[in-house]
C-alpha cells in the first residue's frame, strides 16, 4: 500500500513507474466511464479511495462519525463535479482538495479550536501503566492515542501538512495543488509540525529510537 | 559539504524535496557523516512509528450506502432539468427545441407571442421616443410657426389622421371662430397652445373640424411643404397614431404580468452574460483568463435567480422554474471563479454550455 502511495504520488509528478502507469491509465478510464454514466467505475474509485480520504479527514476533524459523513459528502461531490475534472490522472489530488474544503467547513460550523485543548486533555499523554512494557515499547493502541492527540493540538495549517505529507505521504506539488500554499510555506509548517509533534511524543518514543 | 551545510536541510532531503545535485551532495555527506546520519534515521524512525498509526477507522458497506444516498438525492434534484431530448430531425423547429429543453409537453404560445410583442413594442416606443420631442417643444415648433404666420391650411390640408397638436389647435380656432364669427387668426397664446397641445382626442377633432369647415373658418395648418425636413419628420411621427402603438404595447402588457417581464428580463441578462463568457479569449501566452466582469455580473445575477426561482416555486411555475433552473449551475460556477481562472477551468464551462446549448435556449425563450 505504502508502495502503492509512493508509486502513485511520483506518478502525478509526472513519473510513472510500470505499476504507476497501469493505474493513472485505469483511472483515466474509470473517470471516463463515470461521466458515462457508469455506476460500477464510481464505485471502484470509492473503494480506491475511501480509506485515504476518510483517515484524511479524521486526522483533520478528531471525530469518527463526523469523518465517515463528511467521507460520504467529498464523494458526493465528486460524483457532482466529476464533470469538471480538467485532468483525470489528478483524480486523487482533486478528490483531497474536496475532501479538504468539506474538513475545513466542518471545522468551521463546528467552530472548534482544536488548538485549545484543556489541560485535562494533557493526561491522555500519561502512559495507563508507568511501568515500562517489555523492552520499551509502547502499546500500539497507545501510540495511536498519543499521535491522535498530538494532531489535535497543532493548528490547522501544520495538522495539514503533517497529515498530507507525513501520513499520506504526498508530494510538496501535490499538496501545493490540495491546499492552495505554496511549496515554501508548506515546508516551514511541516518543519514546525514535526517538532511540535516530536515535543509531544518523543518522551515516548525513547524505547522506539 | 559540512555539517552546517547538511543537517538545515536533511528534513528536505529525507521529503525528497530537494534538487537532484543537492540530494547527490547531502547523500554524500551523509555517508560518511555520524551525526548528519543519525539526524536522517530519526527522521525515518520517527516515520516508520507514524506509519503505525492506526486510527481504527473501518471503510463499511454503510459508508458506500450513504454515498449512493447522496448521489440517489443529487439525481432526484437533476431529474427535475433533465430532460430526455429525443433525436432531432433535421426539420427540427424552434418549437421543439424549447419544448425538448425545458421538458415542456406544450408550449405557451400565447407567451411566447406577447413576449414577442412586448419586445416590438418597447423598441419602437424608445425609437419613437428618440425621435419625437417632448410635447412641449413640440407644441414650442407650433408656436413658432403659428407666429411666423404660416400657410393658411385648409381643411382639406388636414391629414385624415390629424396630427394631435394640429387638432387641438383648430379646435381652438374653431371656438374662437365660433365665438367671435370671424375667420380666426392662429394666433392662440403660447399657454393656449401648449395646454391644448396635450389634448388628444382626435375623434373629437375630427368633429370639430367638420363642424369648423361649415363655419367656413379660415383653418391655418402649418403646410407640409414649406416645413424643414426635420420639422417634416417630426409632423410625419406626430401624424402617426402614437396611441396606436401604446394600445398595442398595453395589449401585450396585459397579456403577460409584471412578474414574467421581470423574469424575461433576467433571463434575457443572463444569456447576454453566457454569451459574453463563451466569447472570452485569454491573451496569447498567458495561462488564464480575465472574466473579472462576468464574474461581478453572474454573482448579481446568481442572487437574483435565486429570488426568482423561489417566486416561482410560490407561484407553481414549473416552467419559469425549469428555466432558472438551468442557468443556476452556469451563473453560480462563473459566480464562483478565481480572480485570474485558468483556461481549462474557463474552457471546462464552455464546454459545458455547448453541450447544453443554453445560449439557444435562452434566445428561444
Amino acid at each position: 500500500m505504502e508502495r502503492l502511495a509512493m508509486d502513485m504520488a511520483g506518478a502525478e509528478m509526472g513519473e510513472p513507474g510500470a505499476h504507476t502507469a497501469a493505474l493513472i491509465n485505469s483511472t483515466a478510464e474509470l473517470v471516463s466511464r463515470v461521466r458515462a454514466g457508469d455506476e460500477d467505475a464510481f464505485r471502484l474509485i470509492f473503494e480506491r479511495y475511501s480509506r485515504p480520504v476518510l483517515s484524511f479527514i479524521f486526522d483533520m476533524i478528531g471525530d469518527r462519525a463526523a469523518a465517515e459523513d463528511l467521507a460520504q459528502e467529498t464523494f458526493v461531490r465528486a460524483y457532482k463535479g466529476l464533470g469538471g475534472l480538467r485532468d483525470e490522472t489528478k483524480l486523487s489530488t482533486w478528490l483531497f482538495s474536496i475532501a479538504k474544503n468539506c474538513a475545513r467547513e466542518s471545522l468551521r460550523t463546528r467552530g472548534r479550536d482544536r488548538n485549545k485543548v484543556e489541560i485535562d486533555g494533557e493526561e491522555a499523554f500519561e502512559l495507563r501503566d508507568e511501568t515500562p512494557t517489555p523492552a520499551g515499547r509502547l502499546l500500539d493502541k497507545e501510540l495511536n492515542a498519543v499521535i491522535e492527540r498530538a494532531l489535535a493540538r497543532l493548528d490547522e495549517d501544520k495538522r495539514l501538512v503533517f497529515t498530507l505529507k507525513v501520513l499520506q505521504q504526498r508530494s510538496y506539488e501535490e499538496i501545493a495543488e490540495i491546499t492552495g500554499h505554496s511549496v515554501g510555506k508548506l515546508k516551514t509548517d511541516l518543519h514546525r509540525a514535526r517538532a511540535e509533534m516530536r515535543r509531544r511524543i518523543g518522551p515516548y518514543l525513547g524505547g522506539e529510537q | 559539504m559540512r555539517c552546517e551545510d547538511c543537517l538545515p536541510v536533511v528534513e528536505d532531503y529525507f521529503d525528497g524535496a530537494l534538487e537532484k545535485d543537492e540530494a547527490n551532495r547531502v547523500g554524500a555527506h551523509i555517508a560518511v557523516c555520524a551525526e548528519c546520519a543519525t539526524a536522517l534515521d530519526a527522521l525515518e524512525a520517527e516515520q516508520s512509528l507514524y506509519l503505525r498509526y492506526d486510527r481504527g477507522l473501518e471503510v463499511t458497506p454503510a459508508l458506500w450506502e450513504g454515498v449512493r444516498a447522496g448521489i440517489a438525492r443529487l439525481e432526484a434534484d437533476d431529474e427535475r432539468l433533465s430532460v430526455q431530448a429525443p433525436a432531432l430531425t433535421p426539420l427540427a423547429g424552434l418549437r421543439g427545441r424549447l419544448a425538448m429543453f425545458f421538458a415542456a409537453l406544450t408550449l405557451r404560445p400565447v407567451f411566447a407571442s406577447s413576449l414577442a410583442l412586448v419586445l416590438f413594442g418597447v423598441v419602437l416606443g424608445a425609437l419613437l421616443l428618440r425621435s419625437i420631442d417632448s410635447p412641449q417643444s413640440e407644441s414650442a415648433q407650433q408656436q413658432q410657426m403659428i407666429a411666423d404666420g404660416g400657410s393658411a391650411l385648409s381643411t382639406t390640408a388636414v391629414h385624415p389622421e390629424p396630427v394631435i397638436q394640429e387638432s387641438a389647435e383648430i379646435e381652438t380656432v374653431a371656438a374662437t371662430a365660433v365665438e367671435t364669427k370671424q375667420p380666426a387668426a392662429v394666433t392662440n397664446s403660447p399657454s393656449e397652445v401648449a395646454a391644448l397641445s396635450s389634448n388628444r382626442d382626435s375623434r373629437r377633432v375630427n368633429t370639430i373640424n367638420a363642424s369648423a369647415s361649415t363655419t367656413e373658418i379660415e383653418e391655418e395648418l402649418p403646410d407640409p411643404d414649406h416645413l424643414e425636413l426635420a420639422d417634416a419628420e417630426l409632423l410625419s411621427f406626430a401624424r402617426q397614431q402614437p396611441s396606436e402603438f401604446e394600445d398595442e404595447a398595453a395589449r401585450a402588457s396585459r397579456l403577460i404580468g409584471p412578474g414574467e417581464r421581470e423574469v424575461a428580463r433576467h433571463v434575457e441578462r443572463a444569456q447576454a452574460l453566457l454569451r459574453s463568457f463563451r466569447n472570452t479569449r485569454s491573451a496569447e501566452g498567458v495561462s488564464s483568463a480575465n472574466v473579472a466582469y462576468e464574474r461581478a455580473l453572474a454573482q448579481r445575477l446568481l442572487r437574483e435567480n435565486l429570488a426568482l426561482q423561489l417566486d416561482a416555486e410560490e407561484a407553481g411555475d414549473k416552467t419559469t422554474g425549469r428555466v432558472l433552473d438551468a442557468i443556476q449551475p452556469f451563473l453560480r460556477d462563473i459566480a464562483n471563479m478565481r480572480d485570474e481562472p485558468s483556461r481549462d477551468e474557463v474552457r471546462s464551462i464552455k464546454e459545458r454550455m455547448r453541450k447544453t446549448e443554453i445560449v439557444a435556449a435562452l434566445q428561444v425563450y
